[in-house]
């Protein structure tokens, strides 16, 4: 690890800990700066994907401010560590909405986090905007709440139609993690698998906190499936593989949402991860230019291919930019012209907010071959 | 898939069973429990993981090292936390090692980063023995927990300090008459209960492949449990109460369902302690 | 020079004062009792001997050198051992378990010579065991037909002979004896002056509390006699039995108790 990021990334998380975050950086503005909080598990279990958005965003924001800011304002952001605990989101709302400076919110992480604070933002008139809750009854829930990761009423079908129509699996199992995201993203999979005439031959769920999949994984393996559906991240897939690997258990094929794709789940997984089924919405090879500007400001900066996670939370912050730069840094104004988003340009494809005020997303069939993610095309 | 799931129940009891013999050591020798035995399992993950990936080292050396830097943390702890406190009562060292736990955590997060590090795998073979399939690691890692309990059953019986050990956790003031340097004894029976639960924090990391700062929470309170359910004094009350816990847990994702697994484990200590308040093997009370 | 001199040494208790001003000598070779009424000050004497009571006026010279900031453990390093007025055996050791203890200080093995267990380190475990064996026969086979056995499970006198060979498997230059008849009947008591003597005999220095008067007038050379913190008097057995003074404070003051 390089010195000086390893430096500033202890600086970051120091001061994110002691909460020391919202002390503002001296600058050179001379204007009022427009303040955006954003809600993030910076510790805690779902650290890793918060310090992913943490990362965007910041790059985000220095991009923004180099080029004049918002109308000649400078973006400043407010992070709060919610460790994506439904606890802390729902304080951390309590106090971003009596935040007179604060225009809106980004956040929450886990769809569990996000749909506790959401009646606070709903009372307050806040947007709350966020990056990766796909939950369907999330954004329905307040007119002020918008998601635009997609919904796994969107992406359940889809990975159910990989799984039967394109790979030809009908005997299946789920495994999926035991949160509000992984209850419903299995319940949308394994809704429109029976549809298409699948068969379910059972379904299990582990804890976030767990790392120990031996169990679940000797039990299913007894009940002999085709493919095991997997709604988890890839940190627990990583493990997951290499115990199932250890197990000699080689003869089923795995698969899992969008969720599954980053770099890391490649590199923790290693060899026992070639042969994974997954989806994604964000592409680091997509030669689009938003895209390719965005992959190797990343790179450059962070010496770390960009994920699924760094590009929705970067994805967000210049979608609010943009709000804010036509309408001013109004609450209420914010909200209304959000909700008329028309084909913004997003590194994981284009925004347009449906009358739920969620985002229909256009997923890739993946695959890992040879320690890659590539394109499955048959 | 029974005697799988017990196979897989055996290898993870054992492994609680080493951190539970740590709390036995600690608790038997100086009656105090300390919060930060996680975070020293954890530490001593991180020590071997990094011997194993950044210096390629094989998984033994990896093992004595993650033992080495836990035993040395332990030593520390006893020397920060324990020592000047000796005669303060059970409170203040137990509030240190809270604390102790927290920056432990925290330092990891700075030094190794939040994200879990891959661990690489070792023995990824599987044998047949009577047409099921075993795991050669699992049969690695129960060889190791019963290897170092051998070890410190010779130590503690056949040996000068292990007397030593014994006669102070039976009465301190007395072995100090004998000449029983009676802190170096808590110096080293907490140094030595660091040193299982690094031995375990090692060998866990390269059965799941990974390790990370928050790690030792779980195996810390499944650590504890276990050696509350064995008695808090007895060593082989420890391992049995690391492996029924391993075991009950991996039998409940079998028959039930895995979101049961700790519910069921707790519960069945819950029992067993109000059926049985001293634990499996413990002794009624103490009396000194 | 004496084996053990104690100079004007005062201990109090939150202005209590528990010793004042105490000084006395114990020679090599001798049996000195240490006798007074409870609440004398006898024991916090013994643990201020023995490195468990610090004091804050006065000097203790055992062998020539001070031990007013030493721990107990280095107490015994210099040749003292004791046993206590409470029974305080370790319950779940064996009886030789304990012989062994006792012998601690003379074992050299480290923690790491254990782990190891170099040949010389077995020699050193065998020579252990022969010599808790020949401190046991001084206890007929009372102690030595239960080696293996538990402390717990031994008789009440047994346990408190048991202290004692732990006490002597230290070798000891001078053993402190805390009322080691506490509790014993009539027959085991007499047991204890045979006891003494041969400990003498083998060239143990004893100092004796003991509240029995026929073990202290049986065993001991030379008395000394504490009241209320204060040494009232000293001198051999014959002469304290005479000593009005000893009469009043001891006699006197048990009779009004009776």
């Amino acid at each position: 690890m390089k010195e000086g990021i390893m430096k500033r990334r202890t600086l970051m998380r120091l001061l994110t800990v002691l909460g020391l975050a919202f002390l503002a950086a001296p600058s050179a503005w001379s204007a009022e700066p427009i303040h955006i909080a954003v809600s993030a598990p910076l510790t805690g279990n779902f650290a890793e994907y918060g310090q992913n958005w943490q990362k965007a965003i910041n790059m985000a924001v220095e991009w923004i401010n180099a080029a004049g800011g918002i109308n000649g304002r400078p973006i400043e952001i407010l992070y709060g560590d919610s460790k994506s605990d439904p606890k802390d989101s729902a304080a951390l709302a309590q106090k971003f909405t009596s935040d007179s400076r604060i225009a809106a919110e980004i956040g929450d992480f886990s769809s569990t986090a996000s749909m506790a604070a959401q009646p606070i933002y709903d009372r307050a008139g806040m947007v709350q905007l966020s990056p990766t809750t796909s939950h369907p009854m999330w954004a329905p829930g307040s007119p002020w709440s918008f998601g635009i990761v997609g919904t796994q009423a969107g992406e359940g079908p889809f990975m159910a139609r990989y799984a039967i129509e394109k790979l030809g699996k009908k005997k299946i199992a789920v495994l999926h993690i035991n949160n509000d995201w992984g209850i419903a993203s299995k319940d949308y999979f394994i809704h429109a698998a029976k549809e298409m005439g699948a068969q379910i031959l059972g379904v299990e769920s582990y804890f976030e906190t767990d790392k120990d999949f031996t169990a679940v994984l000797t039990k299913l393996r007894g009940l002999k499936p085709e493919l095991i559906y997997v709604p988890s991240f890839y940190n627990e897939m990583a493990l997951m593989s290499k115990q199932r690997e250890k197990l000699g258990w080689t003869d089923a094929v795995v698969m899992g949402p969008g969720s599954l794709y980053s770099p890391k789940l490649l590199e923790l997984g290693g060899s026992s991860v070639n042969g994974l089924y997954t989806s994604a919405v964000f592409f680091p090879n997509d030669p689009r230019p938003e895209v390719q500007k965005f992959v190797k400001g990343f790179e450059g900066k962070y010496k770390a291919t960009p994920n699924m996670f760094a590009a929705v939370a970067y994805d967000a912050i210049n979608l609010m930019a943009e709000t804010i730069r036509k309408v001013g840094a109004d609450r209420k104004a914010i909200r209304d012209e959000l909700a008329k988003t028309k084909n913004f340009p997003g590194v994981t494809g284009k925004i347009n907010f449906t009358e739920r005020r969620d985002v229909i997303k256009d997923y890739r069939h993946l695959v890992v071959k040879n320690g890659q993610f590539t394109l499955f095309d048959k | 898939m029974l005697v799988p799931q017990l196979i897989n129940g055996l290898t993870q009891g054992s492994l609680y069973a080493l951190v539970a013999i740590g709390f036995v050591l600690i608790f038997g020798t100086m009656n105090l429990v300390t919060f930060a035995h996680g975070e020293v399992y954890m530490m001593g993950a991180f020590a071997g993981a990094l011997a194993m990936t950044v210096w390629h080292l094989p998984w033994f050396v990896a093992l004595a090292m993650g033992m080495a830097a836990a035993w040395v943390l332990g030593f520390l702890i006893e020397k920060i936390a324990f020592r000047p406190l000796r005669t303060a009562g059970h409170m203040p060292p137990l509030l240190i090692t809270i604390g102790l736990s927290i920056i432990l955590k925290d330092l990891a997060v700075i030094l190794f980063g939040a994200e879990n590090r891959p661990v690489p795998s070792i023995y990824e073979q599987t044998i047949r023995v009577a047409g099921i399939q075993i795991s050669v690691l699992q049969i690695v890692i129960l060889g190791v927990a019963a290897g170092l309990v051998v070890l410190l059953r010779l130590l503690i019986q056949g040996t000068k300090i292990g007397r030593a050990m014994r006669a102070t956790a039976q009465d301190h003031e007395a072995a100090y008459a004998m000449g029983v340097n009676v802190h170096r004894v808590f110096s080293i029976a907490f140094a030595l209960a660091s040193c299982l639960g690094g031995a375990a924090g090692v060998m866990i990391g390269i059965y799941y492949n990974a390790v990370y700062p928050v790690m030792g929470a779980a195996a810390g309170l499944k650590g504890f449990a276990a050696c509350i359910f064995g008695g808090l004094t007895s060593i082989p009350g420890a391992i049995l109460g690391g492996i029924i816990i391993g075991v009950v847990e991996n039998l409940t994702v079998q028959f039930l369902a895995s979101g049961y697994r700790d519910v069921v484990a707790f519960l069945v200590m819950v029992i067993v302690l109000v059926l049985r308040p001293q634990g499996l093997l413990g002794r009624k009370l103490r009396t000194v | 020079m004496s084996l053990l001199e104690i100079r004007s040494v005062s201990v109090s208790f939150g202005g209590l004062a528990a010793l004042k001003q105490v000084s006395m000598a114990v020679d090599e070779g001798e049996v000195v009792g240490l006798i007074g009424p409870n609440g004398a000050g006898k024991t916090t004497l013994f643990n201020c001997l023995s490195g468990f009571q610090p004091f804050a006026e006065g000097h203790i010279l055992f062998r020539g050198a001070s031990i007013q900031t030493l721990a107990p453990h280095r107490v015994a390093a210099l040749g003292l051992a004791r046993t206590f007025q409470t029974s305080r055996i370790f319950k779940r050791m064996t009886v030789l378990d304990h012989l062994l203890v006792g012998h601690h200080l003379h074992q050299r093995t480290g923690l790491w010579a254990a782990i190891a267990r170099p040949a010389w380190v077995a020699r050193e475990e065998a020579e252990a065991r022969e010599r808790a064996h020949r401190t046991l026969a001084l206890f007929g086979d009372r102690l030595s037909s239960r080696l293996h056995d538990f402390a717990e499970s031994l008789s009440y006198a047994n346990r408190r002979r048991l202290e004692i060979a732990r006490a002597l498997a230290a070798e000891p230059r001078l053993l402190l004896l805390d009322e080691p008849t506490a509790g014993m009947n009539p027959h085991e008591t007499g047991g204890i002056v045979q006891l003494i003597k041969m400990i003498r005999d083998l060239g143990v220095t004893v100092l004796l509390i003991e509240h029995d008067m026929k073990v202290i007038m049986g065993a001991s050379d030379r008395i000394v006699v504490l009241d209320h913190g204060e040494k009232i008097t000293e001198g051999l057995p014959e002469d304290i039995r005479r000593n009005e003074g000893v009469i009043q404070a001891y006699m006197g003051r048990r009779q009004i108790r009776a």
